[in-house]
């Protein structure tokens, strides 16, 4: 209702913070060149990349194999655009 | 598939620059915690899509023949071509955001050139880091290059996209030629790139611990713009559903007939699922800040923005004019493995990126600290 007092609350208000209040120019530092400077890689990162990889070499072949195909590879017969297999 | 692969791979690359050159004009705090992965994420994704409008040539070593370049036979591109606005809209797009992306990340070279332990890595990054002292001089010339830098990388966001959108939009096709197409797939690829930033961002900021970085505020403003732009996206549905019908043209009515009860139906229905109705649960805020359920509906919107490009693409060829020309379309195999590998491609850049570079800026980080408020 418009004769209704709005909620001066502060806390009503309250949002998310951007950033964590304890964080601090050192700690940023810190913690992001850590993440690229350390030497231990995580073991989570090397199953990710090893799969990622995998896939890419998925890429390699099929450009390969379009490379000495051509683009019959996709079951395109005649010159008409979009590569239909009928 | 070619062409649908390449629309979203484009639009995945849309939300990094939007959120480091247009958050950065409108002075969004937020932004600096993720805008250096989300630019990352656009290069990668950018350099995908770049692929396929080169592989699809069928003569990849001739693509060269795309570029305007001075040559004997005075044989000039095809400007009126829609392949020919591509390429100088992506490789614009492509050139801009990596300049944009590699300035950002001279300040934070120069960190880690200097925090390095072993003479390899101090000569690798001090040579990225360009000579960078961090002297006045050096900000003040930064920070103009910086805004410059964004403000051409704003209007690209919208160009690239828009120009995407013209591959169809100039077609006679029905279900193609419509004049709402730009924006309609500027607001798809935004939807569909915070859907990817999302994505990749939750299992990170938890694998890494850097949720005092990346904090729920950002996962908010997040959804709430995956939100906004679904509903734009789901706008432009009911447009295409109007257009066919208002315009009394019997070949647009018979598309959306066919889209809704043609032998792609349930691709279309995927798609209004995947799309529309999915993230309405955005709206609540208990959804948005469970950070499982959250990532669910970013897999969902990623998977229903491919099924939009496959429904505009496959089902307004699959029956065009010409009943003769008619057939169904099913991809080959090496389709599948060209996507899957763009995606490998994609990932295996990605993991590289967050191992040896940093994924966040450290020196934008430390302005919105409140260590860094100034009392006046």
């Amino acid at each position: 209702m418009a004769d209704e007092p709005h909620n001066l609350d502060p806390a009503h208000h309250t949002t998310h913070p951007v950033v964590a209040p304890e964080l601090t120019f050192a700690s940023v530092t810190d913690k992001i060149s850590s993440i690229v400077l350390k030497r231990k890689t995580p073991l989570w990162w090397f199953l990710g990349f090893g799969i990622s990889f995998i896939l890419f070499q998925l890429l390699l072949l099929t450009i390969t194999n379009l490379l000495f195909v051509g683009i019959g590879l996709w079951g395109v017969t005649f010159p008409w655009p979009g590569g239909w297999t009928f | 598939m070619d062409i649908l692969n390449f629309v979203w791979w484009i639009g995945i690359g849309h939300a990094g620059t939007l959120i480091s050159a247009i958050l950065l004009l409108l002075r969004q705090k937020w932004r600096t915690s993720i805008n250096r992965f989300a630019e990352a994420m656009t290069l990668f994704a950018v350099a995908q899509a770049g692929m396929y409008p080169i592989m699809h040539l069928g003569r990849p070593w001739l693509a060269y023949w795309l570029f305007p370049y001075p040559n004997t036979m005075g044989i000039w591109p095809q400007f009126r071509s829609p392949l020919m606005w591509d390429v100088f809209a992506v490789s614009t797009y492509a050139t801009v955001s990596a300049m944009f992306w590699f300035v950002g990340l001279i300040p934070d070279f120069a960190t880690l050139r200097d925090r390095a332990r072993s003479k390899p890595w101090q000569i690798l990054y001090g040579l990225l880091a360009m000579g960078w002292r961090g002297s006045a001089r050096h900000w003040h010339r930064y920070e103009m290059a910086y805004l410059l830098l964004a403000g051409l990388a704003t209007p690209l966001v919208l160009s690239v996209h828009t120009i995407v959108s013209f591959d169809f939009a100039v077609g006679v096709i029905p279900g193609w030629h419509a004049t709402m197409f730009p924006p309609y797939f500027v607001a798809g690829a935004i939807y569909a790139g915070f859907a990817m930033v999302l994505l990749l961002t939750i299992p990170l900021r938890k694998l890494y611990g850097l949720e005092g970085f990346i904090t729920m505020r950002h996962m908010h403003n997040m959804a709430k713009v995956m939100l906004a732009t679904g509903l734009i996206v789901g706008y432009g549905y009911v447009m295409e559903a109007f257009f066919g019908w208002y315009s009394g043209n019997r070949y647009e009515r018979y598309m959306v007939w066919n889209r809704m009860h043609g032998p792609y139906a349930g691709y279309y229905w995927a798609l209004i699922i995947c799309n529309i109705v999915t993230p309405q649960f955005l709206w609540i805020k208990k959804v948005r800040s469970n950070l499982l359920v959250l990532w669910l509906i970013c897999i969902v919107v990623s998977i229903g923005m491919w099924l939009e490009r496959f429904v505009i693409v496959v089902t307004s060829l699959h029956r065009d004019f010409v009943p003769s020309s008619w057939g169904m379309y099913q991809p080959s195999v090496w389709d599948w493995t060209m996507f899957l590998g763009t995606i490998g491609f994609f990932f295996t850049l990605l993991f590289l990126f967050i191992r040896f570079l940093p994924m966040i800026s450290i020196f934008e980080m430390r302005t919105i600290l409140p260590e860094a408020e100034v009392e006046e």
